[in-house]
């Protein structure tokens, strides 16, 4: 077993009047693919939020490469390598694709020259070349998620954090977007994904974790995991909670 | 400082305060509802003093009659600016900072340029009127009657808003809006209802405290800009969208500047009070009472 | 780190790369083909109304360009920028009148006291987001016209006026001929546009752009929000307040409620805002429109007091704010093809 790359040591996360995330501890090795899934409520954005550096967890530690980056602002993590896309997609709309793209390149590169080849590089790589010179305001919004993903990946990460990337896309475009995340990980990149539906997830990855309640309720793999009552209960109870 | 000028200052600063708050209240409701600061406030203030101007020269009646009026008529006001102009910023895609800040701050330099194209730049005023002019003396303090009415006006309106926000279904949809923009279109409160009336509301507060500044102080265009500071000093050290917050601040507001008045000059008064403004800005910049 | 595997075919970037680099190219040779036919323009014009025109067009478009570097690329909106343009203006007529250092000099210190001010103005204001600063710019710049009013070594409310000198570069003074004046400041106005050039290829412009679009979204990309605004309002500052030197030196005389009062932050605003905020020509299209629009309101409509101009301005803003946020050149902008590659 490899060293993990990042391990989350009891996050406990209280909101006024409720516990969004109690005490999770889980460990993500180089290279996997992770879809955190969950019925609504289940604390998985509030988890997510937590180890991307948006929120800071009322107790537990958030470790990555071995050092602890409870305390990290988002920027820093992005420099440490740990990117993001948002679940409501944000885009910089005054700039075109490229530029936008361009934002996260200059992470990494010496001049804006470079840093334009190389957000060209990953257009290309997301399928989104043909719309380099478009303002991002007039993507449609499988295009935005995409740009997003571009953007994220521009920055070189070792973990990408990819937030209910597929909500919302049509069969087709799920589809295309399955085998982008495909291409991603055979880049070596460890990839993090939250999606509330379980079928689309399933036979992307590597390892499923639910959250219940706010509690990590399994981990294992996709056909272990659909199989744990536990899981099924939790899916099933949820129409009650809505 | 005798003790009878010390409690001079200190009353007198009082009631402005709470005038101050009373006025500052409408931009904290606006801006605790929707995240949006009205620029216009100012000039909000200065159509008020004019209509009650207005109305005080066509019915000769006193002011104290007919502030009810000016009241409801920025009432209309508010929630026609929100309907005709800041409904329409809020869609903007692009800039929206800038096209949030300056829809109200345009529209604010039309209604001062309206003024004065139409009414002309001259200072004008109400005179003696059942309390304007007048004051009550209370152990050899002196207390203007205007101004003791305001602060009386000001509490009364701050318990209402105070039973309103905990009493009633309005006030819980409101608290509620504030919250959370998402859950309220679940639970089915138009959220352009809820921000016509708080544009109505926010209006009616100011209106109410033009009423009541138009009885002592000179009605002239450019009023807004001179009240519009202490307005936003006082939102910003109580707490932007906290409605007590703004009641607090405004009553130190008035009492710091009334003291600035006495120990600098007065015409350096207000800079006692910016001077509060940028300790606060530096200490406790969410405000005294703000949480975010 | 991984990287993502370069195209074999590099048409894209290359692509790309070469049409936003044409791109910029045509900006600064437009730019400069401005410049020369404004230089010229002089020669056609003796009539001292319309050079004293054509000098605050200019300045103000220099100053609208200062300003739309922190409001417009980094989407902090100042309301405040008189207090940079008064400590321009008092610092270069003080430093001449008290130590009788060049105004040259007197203009860099008061751009570099500028912008330590704006600085740490930033350092309290942008820890916290939205529409603090803007207030804050308000009441600072308010609470500075006051002081100065009351600062009897300067002056007061009374002012200070250069002494006349005879006609030199060195001093900056000319006392009829108006002509270095309008060079002077088309020289900075060329400046202020190469600025914001610059910025819009640089590393800062990405940044500042990411961040008036979505900080949150900016910062999950590694950038730093609180850095990113004061830098753009540090070199914001310096611009306004060289332009607050010069305009002393125009006029030869300043006032606290000349330099510092709330009308000059407005007309430092508005050129950008009817312009486009954000864009590289938004400002000398304000300007040129607005500030002889504005001279002609006050000078056939009525005095200042009538306060036509104030409806023509306000009135311009709410229509351009709620039809064209992006500014009058959005107009000119959808009939050419968008900056980048058309692939």
């Amino acid at each position: 077993m490899t060293e993990a790359l990042l391990r989350t040591r009891s996050i406990t996360h209280d909101f006024t009047a409720l516990r969004a995330n109690d005490d999770i501890s889980l460990d993500v090795s180089p290279g996997e693919i992770v879809g955190l899934i969950g019925p609504n409520g289940a604390g998985k954005s509030t988890f997510f939020n937590i180890i991307a550096g948006a929120l800071q967890p009322t107790s537990g530690r958030v470790l990555f490469e071995g050092s602890d980056i409870t305390a990290l602002a988002p920027a820093e993590r992005c420099k440490i390598g740990i990117a993001r896309t948002f679940q409501v997609v944000r885009s910089f709309d005054s700039m075109d694709v490229a530029e936008n793209v361009i934002v996260g390149s200059l992470l990494r590169e010496r001049s804006s020259r470079e840093a334009r080849r190389a957000a060209c590089d990953v257009l290309e790589f997301v399928e989104l070349g043909s719309r380099a010179g478009t303002r991002a305001g007039d993507l449609t919004s499988p295009e935005k998620r995409r740009l997003e993903l571009a953007r994220a990946l521009a920055t070189k990460p070792k973990l990408l954090l990819l937030d209910e990337v597929m909500a919302g896309l049509t069969p087709t475009e799920a589809q295309r977007g399955i085998e982008l995340v495909k291409r991603i990980r055979s880049l070596g990149i460890t990839i993090i994904m939250v999606e509330h539906v379980m079928e689309i997830v399933m036979p992307l990855v590597d390892r499923a974790v639910v959250l219940d309640l706010g509690r990590l309720i399994a981990s294992g793999a996709p056909a272990e995991v659909t199989n744990d009552p536990k899981v099924i209960a939790a899916y099933l109870g949820e129409p009650k909670r809505a | 400082m005798s003790l009878e000028l010390l409690l001079q200052v200190l009353l007198s600063g009082l009631l402005m305060g709470m005038i101050y708050a009373l006025m500052a209240s409408g931009l904290s409701l606006i801006f605790g509802l929707m995240d949006v600061v009205n620029f216009a406030h100012g000039e909000f203030l200065m159509v008020a003093m004019y209509l009650m101007f207005g109305l005080v020269v066509l019915t000769g009646l006193d002011p104290l009659l007919l502030w009810p009026i000016v009241t409801v008529c920025l009432f209309a006001f508010g929630a026609a600016v929100y309907l005709g102009v800041v409904r329409h910023a809020l869609r903007a895609k692009t800039n929206r900072g800038m096209v949030q800040v300056f829809t109200t701050f345009g529209l604010g330099l039309v209604l001062m340029g309206l003024a004065q194209s139409l009414l002309s730049p001259d200072y004008r005023s109400i005179g003696d009127s059942w309390i304007g002019g007048k004051s009550v003396s209370l152990l050899g303090i002196y207390l203007p009657l205007p101004q003791l009415v305001g602060g009386i006006a000001s509490i009364a309106t701050f318990s209402i808003i105070w039973l309103m926000i905990t009493r009633t279904d309005f006030g819980k949809a409101l608290e509620a809006t504030r919250e959370d923009a998402g859950a309220v279109a679940l639970v089915g409160i138009n959220k352009d209802l809820i921000f016509t009336l708080g544009w109505g509301g926010g209006a009616a507060l100011v209106g109410l405290a033009g009423s009541i500044i138009a009885i002592f102080f000179y009605v002239y265009p450019s009023v807004g800009t001179s009240f519009i500071l202490i307005a936003f000093v006082t939102v910003a050290l109580g707490g932007f969208g906290s409605i007590y917050g703004a009641l607090a601040a405004g009553v130190i507001v008035g009492v710091v500047e009334a003291f600035s008045a006495v120990l600098l000059s007065p015409a350096l008064k207000s800079l006692g009070v910016y001077a509060v403004y940028l300790a606060v800005v530096v200490l406790r910049p969410r405000g005294l009472f703000g949480s975010m | 780190m991984r990287d993502v595997p370069p195209n074999p075919s590099t048409s894209l970037a290359d692509r790309n790369l070469a049409a936003s680099s044409s791109s910029r190219r045509r900006q600064l040779l437009v730019a400069l083909a401005a410049t020369a036919l404004a230089a010229c323009v002089p020669l056609g014009v003796s009539d001292v109304y319309a050079m004293n025109v054509m000098i605050l067009t200019l300045m103000y478009l220099a100053l609208s360009q200062s300003w739309n570097v922190l409001g417009g690329y980094c989407g902090q909106i100042s309301l405040g920028h008189a207090i940079y343009f008064g400590i321009g203006a008092y610092a270069t007529v003080i430093v001449y009148l008290k130590g009788g250092i060049s105004p040259w000099i007197g203009m860099v210190v008061g751009g570099v006291f500028a912008s330590w001010i704006a600085l740490a103005l930033g350092y309290f204001c942008f820890r916290l987001a939205g529409h603090y600063y803007t207030i804050a710019t308000i009441v600072i710049a308010e609470a500075a016209l006051l002081l100065v009013l009351n600062w009897e070594w300067a002056g007061a409310a009374l002012g200070l006026q250069l002494p006349f000198g005879p006609d030199s570069w060195a001093t900056l003074q000319f006392g009829r001929n108006k002509l270095p004046y309008f060079y002077f400041v088309l020289a900075l106005s060329l400046l202020t546009w190469l600025i914001a050039w610059w910025i819009e290829g640089a590393r800062w412009g990405y940044w500042w752009r990411a961040v008036k679009d979505d900080a949150e979204a900016a910062a999950s990309l590694g950038v730093s929000i609180f850095d990113s605004k004061m830098a753009a309002s540090a070199i914001s500052a310096f611009f306004t307040a060289v332009a607050g030197g010069f305009y002393a030196l125009f006029v030869s005389y300043i006032d606290p409620q000349s330099v510092f009062g709330f009308q000059i932050s407005l007309l430092i605003t508005l050129p950008a805002v009817l312009g486009g905020i954000g864009t590289l020509w938004g400002p000398a299209v304000g300007a040129v429109l607005l500030i002889p629009l504005g001279e002609l309101t006050r000078s056939y409509i009525g005095g200042s007091g009538s306060g036509t101009h104030l409806i023509v301005y306000g009135a311009l803003i709410v229509v351009i704010s709620l039809l064209r946020p992006e500014g009058l050149v959005s107009l000119f902008r959808s009939s050419k093809p968008a900056r980048g590659a058309q692939a």
